[in-house]
């Protein structure tokens, strides 16, 4: 089982994803914005895996942008990342190689699948 | 030759050098008083100094004959007459004429050029010489007969002068005259000539012509200022003082005061007609002098300049014209509120307008001759849309980003478009370039805010989708296939709510690529990757509105999920979607080829339901359900649409 780091601002999607990421049996971290996640991602702490929103309070980019520095940080993270916007060829260039993405709203299904996907390929 | 020899001719004294035989016989006082002359003529080379022996064989052939003739002495001494490099022609003509003057027979030969030499008549005349290389030349020829002391002739002398540059003048001359005398006749010209005071006393024809007046009328009567407009006369008169420094009378004096000083004086001039009408005409006039160059009147040689007055007007008028044209069209390129450019088939500037200057900081002066591609942030970018054009003889829309010497910069769309010549010739690119900053800017606002309200719908898409799953976490077994259902629902209409965007053309959306990305999503969602299960796609290109977008996608979701939940209890098997256009209408096919609408359970209650929202979306899109043959095993349900872009009359809420 994993460490998941879950990064998204609202409140109420973020507490249902650890719910249900819990329910399969992973241990969850988690953090509203990039400077908090940035702070777990500093610390000593294991960490397996981030799953992030890409549209982050203010920042539209700011999933992209704590997903790279995450990467630099620990260089075998893996990245899930999520967003109810259309993806553009802009934030495609931004997502570190190998990742996953999941389009909001999503399932519980569909956020199984995709984090079974992050957990077992790279 | 040793010595020199002097002869008494048969009139003027013509000094000469003969052979050497003939010299001691010569006085030598004689020829020391006329040596110098003498030589000066035989050694120059301007004349031909020929002498013969008394048949006429040349004996002597000097510097002046070699150079006119093109002959070397040894060439013709003791060869040949002088007759034999003169026209025969024009020595058969001297021979007849010779021998009719002086009543004898002479031989058209040597002797018709000596002849009268011989019997002591002074002999000057015209000959034309045939030089060695065939060409000719007209000579003066004074020919004497050298004698011995007994009076006995012994020779000939024929010194020639070449009298080609004398002929030339003569007929330039000749040619003068005629033209004097044909301006003086010619109707075309009025030529009045005055005496000293400025009385008329000669009225050519021209001037009668010109000015409806006879010779009688004028002559001896008037002067030409009488027939000039008074106030022109006045005016030059004043002008002539200003410009000569001396008080001219406004009257004939101020027609011919220039001329009277020898000053070459061409001028326009209105002169009057007998019947008061009026012309414009170009005067020359010339101060007629006596023998000791005292004037003795004026010639006043005027030409009618009315045509040429209208056709200078005319020309005026049309530079006038010309000159508007060129403003109009200058100012319409000036006052186009976008930058417009000209550059010649390799991209050098050839012409732009103010707004052009604006958008790059330079002067028209600056860019003219620059290449197009200085002036923007990507000149390979801005190159090739110049090749482009040129390929394509037209490119619309095509952004480049100016940038000013101080770095400003400045998106632009580019419209563009070869031009050429009336020979059809390619000349080179006509650009217009629009500033689209601001729509830029507008675009980039409203991409914002577009993706600011889908983050927030999709966020609250998501809460609720979440609030399910929390509801499905604490619910039975049984129930919770129906909190999935409406789970897929909503991420269904997510999901159409990004698909319509991306597969929107404008105002459309393409049916075949909105069922290719709804098989897509609905295999993640349902299916999952390892699902055995697949949903493929079949479809023509047809467009629909997007008003209608999302039922249209509801109804499909609705159909597939029905198939992927009760068409294939062993977990296998194809699903597919597909539109076909039956003419006026399209047919939506849900096909698949699982176990058949039979061998289902219809009294679950989920699946009526599912019904019921098929039947509510067939009519928001205002179609029918068209019944098909089933197999015995698979289903296939068939919706014949009205072409949907004809607007929904369905006026039925949303389901789901």
């Amino acid at each position: 089982m994993a460490v998941i780091l879950i990064v998204e601002d609202d409140v109420f999607i973020r507490e249902v994803a650890e719910m249900l990421i819990r329910d399969w049996g992973h241990q969850t971290l988690c953090a509203s914005d990039v400077n908090e996640a940035l702070a777990i991602l500093r610390s000593p702490q294991h960490i397996d895996a981030l799953f992030t929103d890409i549209y982050l309070k203010t920042l539209v980019h700011g999933g992209c942008d704590l997903a790279l520095q995450a990467i630099a940080l620990r260089p075998r993270l893996r990245v899930l990342y999520t967003t109810g916007n259309t993806l553009t060829d802009k934030m495609k260039a931004l997502l570190v190689e190998g990742t996953h993405f999941l389009r909001k709203p999503y399932t519980q299904n569909e956020l199984q699948e995709s984090v079974k996907d992050m957990l077992t390929e790279k | 030759m040793t010595d020199s020899t002097l002869t008494k001719t048969n009139s003027e004294a013509v000094p000469i050098f003969i052979s050497e035989s003939i010299a001691s016989k010569l006085a030598e006082d004689t020829l020391l008083k006329a040596g110098a002359l003498q030589s000066a003529i035989f050694n120059s080379a301007n004349f031909s100094s020929i002498a013969t022996d008394a048949r006429g064989v040349i004996q002597i052939f000097n510097v002046g004959a070699e150079r006119m003739l093109g002959y070397a002495a040894a060439d013709v001494m003791n060869k040949i007459t002088p007759a034999d490099i003169s026209d025969p022609q024009e020595l058969i003509a001297r021979a007849k004429a010779l021998s009719v003057e002086l009543g004898t027979a002479i031989t058209p030969g040597f002797e018709a050029l000596v002849f009268k030499a011989s019997r002591g008549i002074e002999d000057i005349y015209e000959l034309t010489y045939i030089r060695k290389d065939g060409t000719r030349f007209p000579a003066v020829v004074s020919v004497t007969a050298l004698r011995d002391a007994q009076n006995a002739i012994i020779g000939y002398l024929l010194i020639g002068t070449d009298n080609t540059a004398r002929k030339l003048a003569e007929e330039a001359l000749l040619n003068a005259g005629a033209l004097q005398r044909a301006i003086f006749n010619s109707a075309n010209f009025s030529s009045i000539a005055t005496d000293a005071k400025g009385v008329i006393q000669i009225f050519n024809v021209g001037a009668e012509r010109m000015l409806g007046y006879t010779a009688a009328d004028v002559m001896n009567k008037i002067t030409p200022a009488d027939i000039s407009d008074p106030q022109e006369v006045i005016a030059r008169a004043k002008e002539l003082s200003a410009e000569l420094a001396t008080p001219i009378t406004p009257g004939f004096e101020a027609l011919v005061f220039k001329a009277s000083r020898g000053i070459e004086d061409i001028y326009e001039l209105t002169y009057i007609r007998k019947d008061g009408s009026r012309f414009p005409a170009m005067v020359s006039v010339t101060a007629l002098r006596d023998a000791q160059d005292v004037i003795i009147g004026y010639l006043l040689i005027g030409t009618d300049n009315t045509a040429r007055k209208l056709v200078e007007a005319e020309q005026k008028k049309l530079d006038q014209r010309l000159r508007d044209q060129q403003f109009y069209t200058r100012s319409l390129i000036e006052s186009n509120i976008d930058a417009l450019m000209t550059t010649d088939p390799s991209g050098i500037i050839t012409d732009v307008n103010k707004q052009m200057e604006a958008l790059t900081g330079c002067t028209r002066d600056e860019m003219i001759g620059a290449p197009f591609k200085d002036y923007f942030t990507d000149p390979e970018r801005a190159e090739a849309g110049i090749k482009r054009v040129l390929m394509e003889k037209k490119v619309t829309d095509y952004e480049l980003t100016a940038r000013t010497r101080d770095g400003k910069e400045t998106v632009v769309s580019y419209n563009a478009t070869t031009f050429y010549d009336r020979g059809r010739t390619l000349q080179g690119v006509f650009a217009s370039a629009r500033d689209v900053t601001e729509r830029k800017q507008r675009e980039r606002d409203a991409l914002s805010l577009t993706n600011e309200i889908s983050h927030r719908i999709k966020n609250n898409l998501q809460v609720i989708v979440g609030l399910i799953s929390y509801e499905a976490k604490w619910t039975a077994a049984p129930c919770v296939q129906g909190y999935k259902t409406m789970q897929a629902r909503i991420g269904a209409i997510a999901q159409l709510y990004d698909l319509i965007s991306h597969t929107s053309r404008g105002q459309t959306v393409a049916v075949d690529a909105y069922l290719r990305e709804i098989a897509k999503t609905m295999s993640a969602s349902l299916l999952g990757n390892m699902s055995e299960i697949k949903i493929e796609v079949e479809g023509e290109s047809v467009e629909i509105d997007p008003d209608r977008a999302v039922p249209f996608g509801l109804l499909v979701n609705e159909l597939t999920t029905n198939a992927i939940k009760h068409a294939f209890p062993h977990g296998s098997g194809r699903i597919k979607l597909c539109v076909e256009r039956a003419g006026n209408q399209i047919d939506l096919v849900i096909s698949d080829d699982g176990v058949g609408m039979k061998n289902r359970d219809l009294a679950k209650s989920p699946e009526k339901r599912g019904s019921d929202y098929v039947a509510i979306f067939v009519r928001q899109l205002g179609g029918a359900i068209v019944p098909s043959k089933q197999g015995p095993t698979g289903t296939t349900v068939r919706i014949r649409l009205p072409l949907l872009l004809v607007p929904s009359g369905g006026t039925e809420p949303l389901a789901a």
